[in-house]
């Protein structure tokens, strides 16, 4: 658990951080999104000991970070950016294996803990001897992630780690990190300013602006407040993008049932008859679904679940979100 | 395109040297003694039958050339080998015609290469340079073999006599032991200046790197280190360095003293300041603020940032520099001659107070031998410096995304 207690920090005159109170919880992936300049990058340098605040306590587990010896702290805590900053004169294995090396781990111990690593974040084991300049953006990325988990810390601080990336290869890595999260259960704070990023990933969500806490909760908790702030500083719609959080088959026991067989004139209409050759998977999200009624210019899709077929109306879509905040 | 033109530019303008070399009439000196006026003998009589087969040799490589510049597949080794051999071939053919000039005249005559001699020696070996560019990927190691293919054939050919008679052959031949001793303290001056610049600039720059208001001073002491003129240095350095030796007997004992080696060895440590400094800032500038970031995150402490990544990434470029302070080291090093302090500087000093323009020329040419044969060297090992550590490689790609 980290703490953060009436934290004040400021760049000469401008005030970057200005009195927050916060709490994170262990095991839980807290998505701090603000525009840039709102204090959200430094906050996250203020947890690593990068920056020293300038009033207020930062403690983990209850002990006040300053208590630590430094680079104990900062070894204890993954720190992933913008860009990586993978060193280019390293290969990937020497880039994954250079805490442990410094922690002075034994040689195999670090070549085992590299190949754990590459397998978790998706890449084959050709990759250790490649220097980043022949990875792509993503893989670059990817060797950051696994570079910031090497010494198993139980803290990860993750600075726009995929702000780089094309819109594709951001949303691959953003569930592959879910996934990843789901096995290690790591206390991560994750900053970014892309509202579908920090809705898709969030367990709870908070808002910065100016220094300050807007808001926080779970992504669902906040939509009221949420849609203007957060339309307002960032340009994107967030109760758009909270229908990425749900998927079809979260709503399946309000879905109106249909038989099973394609071809059953007496039930549909016409005009359903002509579309029921396109189905859609109960796995797409609310999202998804939202777009496909837009692009068929109906307010109804058929949808195919492994329980059977199913009609999804615009009506039951549109009341998802507010039933998810009860949630 | 540009690389082929500015090549084709370069095989033209030398074939233009050797040919004005050749028609020039001032191939080789005569003389009845080191002092009085000589005679000069153009390349015709000079070679005799010989020159009609260095026209021969200058014909195929004119024709070889012509062909390769309007596109016939020629590779372009050929034109390197032709030059090659026409390097030799007029090294050779002078050495036999300064014998014969020589047949009849007296101990002390002598035969001397003239201007036209230089144009052609000029105009070959920028055209073996040029060739070997256009194929050799590794183009040092190419070089280094040529040259020293090159220099064991005429070494073989001097052990024949057939050069003896030229003088300059004859001089260094003759002082061969004086010769020797001047290349190697030369050697020993040039590196230990240059490594000692190279330890004082290496703390220095990463001072600099670290803390800005260092990064003032240092700069104005490698620039003011690098405007006053080095023989001025060397003089004004004399006093204060012969007053302290008088004053203090254990500094002498160290071998402080205002003429010889020390001030010589000082004045050019101080030189080599400037380019490698501002080739290691501006190598350790130049590593991605991302990289020192991830690396302080991740708890890496100052001394272990230097180690692990600051060091290697900024090695390339000190590289850099201390090749650049060598070769400049290796130059300015003929000034130690005036303080005493040894190397080839004293027999081209020597040579110019007895007017010997033979022992000045022998003396700049070993000069410029030593400069080539380091910085041939030093790339060798900047190459390989830089692929070990290859980040250095492709720098903006890299910027692209970490």
């Amino acid at each position: 658990m980290i703490e953060l207690k009436n934290i004040h920090k400021s760049y000469g005159e401008k005030k970057a951080i200005n009195g927050i109170n916060l709490t994170f919880l262990e095991g839980e992936i807290c998505i701090v999104l603000g525009p840039s300049g709102c204090g959200k990058s430094t906050m996250l340098k203020l947890i690593n000991r990068l920056l020293v605040p300038d009033q207020g306590e930062i403690s983990i587990h209850g002990r006040e970070i300053s208590s630590f010896q430094i680079d104990t702290l900062r070894r204890s805590i993954g720190y992933s950016i913008q860009g990586v900053g993978l060193f280019p004169h390293m290969t990937v294995s020497e880039n994954i294996g250079i805490v442990p090396t410094i922690m002075k781990w034994k040689k195999d111990k670090i070549e085992d803990r590299v190949t754990e690593l590459l397998e978790l974040v998706g890449l084959t084991d050709h990759y250790r001897e490649k220097y980043p300049i022949h990875l792509s953006g993503g893989e670059a990325q990817r060797v950051g992630v696994a570079r910031s988990l090497a010494a198993d810390p139980e803290i990860l601080l993750m600075d726009e780690p995929f702000g780089a990336l094309d819109p594709i290869n951001r949303r691959r890595l953003q569930q592959e990190f879910l996934k990843i999260q789901s096995k290690l259960h790591k206390t991560v704070i994750f900053v970014t300013h892309d509202v579908g990023e920090a809705v898709r990933m969030a367990d709870k969500l908070v808002l910065m602006k100016d220094g300050q806490i807007v808001d926080q909760g779970s992504p669902f908790s906040m939509i009221d407040k949420a849609d203007q702030i957060i339309t307002t500083f960032t340009g994107s719609n967030y109760a758009f993008e909270l229908l990425e959080k749900r998927k079809i088959s979260d709503l399946i026991h309000e879905l109106m049932p249909l038989k099973p067989t394609t071809h059953n004139i007496a039930i549909h209409s016409k005009e359903e008859e002509n579309q029921t050759e396109q189905e859609f998977s109960d796995e797409m999200s609310l999202k998804e679904a939202l777009v496909a009624m837009i692009i068929k210019g109906s307010s109804e899709l058929v949808v195919n679940a492994s329980e059977g077929r199913y009609l999804l109306e615009f009506g039951v879509l549109a009341k998802a979100i507010r039933r998810g905040e009860y949630e | 395109m540009e690389r082929e033109r500015k090549s084709r530019v370069t095989f033209y303008f030398s074939l233009a040297l050797i040919m004005i070399g050749f028609l020039s009439g001032r191939f080789m000196i005569i003389k009845e003694n080191r002092i009085v006026d000589g005679m000069v003998v153009d390349t015709l009589n000079a070679l005799g039958e010989n020159s009609f087969l260095l026209a021969l040799l200058f014909l195929i490589l004119g024709v070889v050339i012509i062909f390769y510049t309007k596109g016939v597949a020629i590779n372009p080794i050929w034109i390197t080998l032709i030059g090659v051999g026409l390097f030799i071939a007029l090294v050779v053919f002078s050495g036999v015609a300064a014998t014969y000039e020589l047949l009849d005249m007296g101990s002390t005559a002598r035969a001397s290469v003239g201007l036209g001699f230089w144009f052609m020696i000029v105009g070959v070996l920028l055209l073996i340079q040029q060739s070997v560019k256009l194929y050799a990927t590794n183009q040092e190691r190419i070089s280094l073999l040529i040259l020293l293919s090159t220099f064991f054939i005429l070494y073989w050919i001097y052990r024949l006599g057939w050069l003896s008679s030229i003088s300059i052959v004859r001089e260094v031949s003759d002082r061969w032991d004086l010769f020797s001793e001047a290349i190697i303290q030369h050697l020993q001056l040039s590196i230990a200046s240059s490594l000692s610049g190279l330890g004082i600039s290496i703390i220095l720059s990463y001072a600099a790197y670290r803390k800005q208001l260092i990064n003032r001073a240092v700069s104005i002491i490698a620039n003011a280190s690098q405007v006053i003129p080095t023989l001025s240095l060397l003089g004004l350095l004399m006093i204060p360095l012969g007053i302290l030796a008088q004053q203090y007997p254990g500094l002498k004992a160290l071998g402080i003293s205002g003429i010889g080696f020390f001030p010589a060895y000082l004045v050019l440590t101080l030189y080599t300041l400037l380019p490698i400094t501002s080739n290691a800032i501006a190598g350790f500038r130049s590593i991605n603020q991302n990289v020192i970031q991830a690396a302080e995150g991740m708890g890496m402490s100052r001394r272990q940032i230097l180690k692990h990544v600051e060091g290697p990434l900024a090695i390339p470029a000190i590289a850099v520099g201390f090749r650049t302070a060598l070769i400049q080291t290796v130059g300015n090093g003929i000034l130690a001659g005036l303080v005493g302090g040894g190397g080839l500087g004293t027999i081209l000093f020597l040579g110019l107070a007895q007017s010997a323009p033979d022992l000045v020329l022998a003396s700049a040419l070993l000069v410029v031998m030593v400069a080539v044969l380091l910085d041939i060297l030093m790339i060798g090992i900047e190459n390989s410096l830089r692929k070990k550590y290859r980040g250095e490689f492709n720098r903006d790609r890299i910027k692209e995304y970490s």
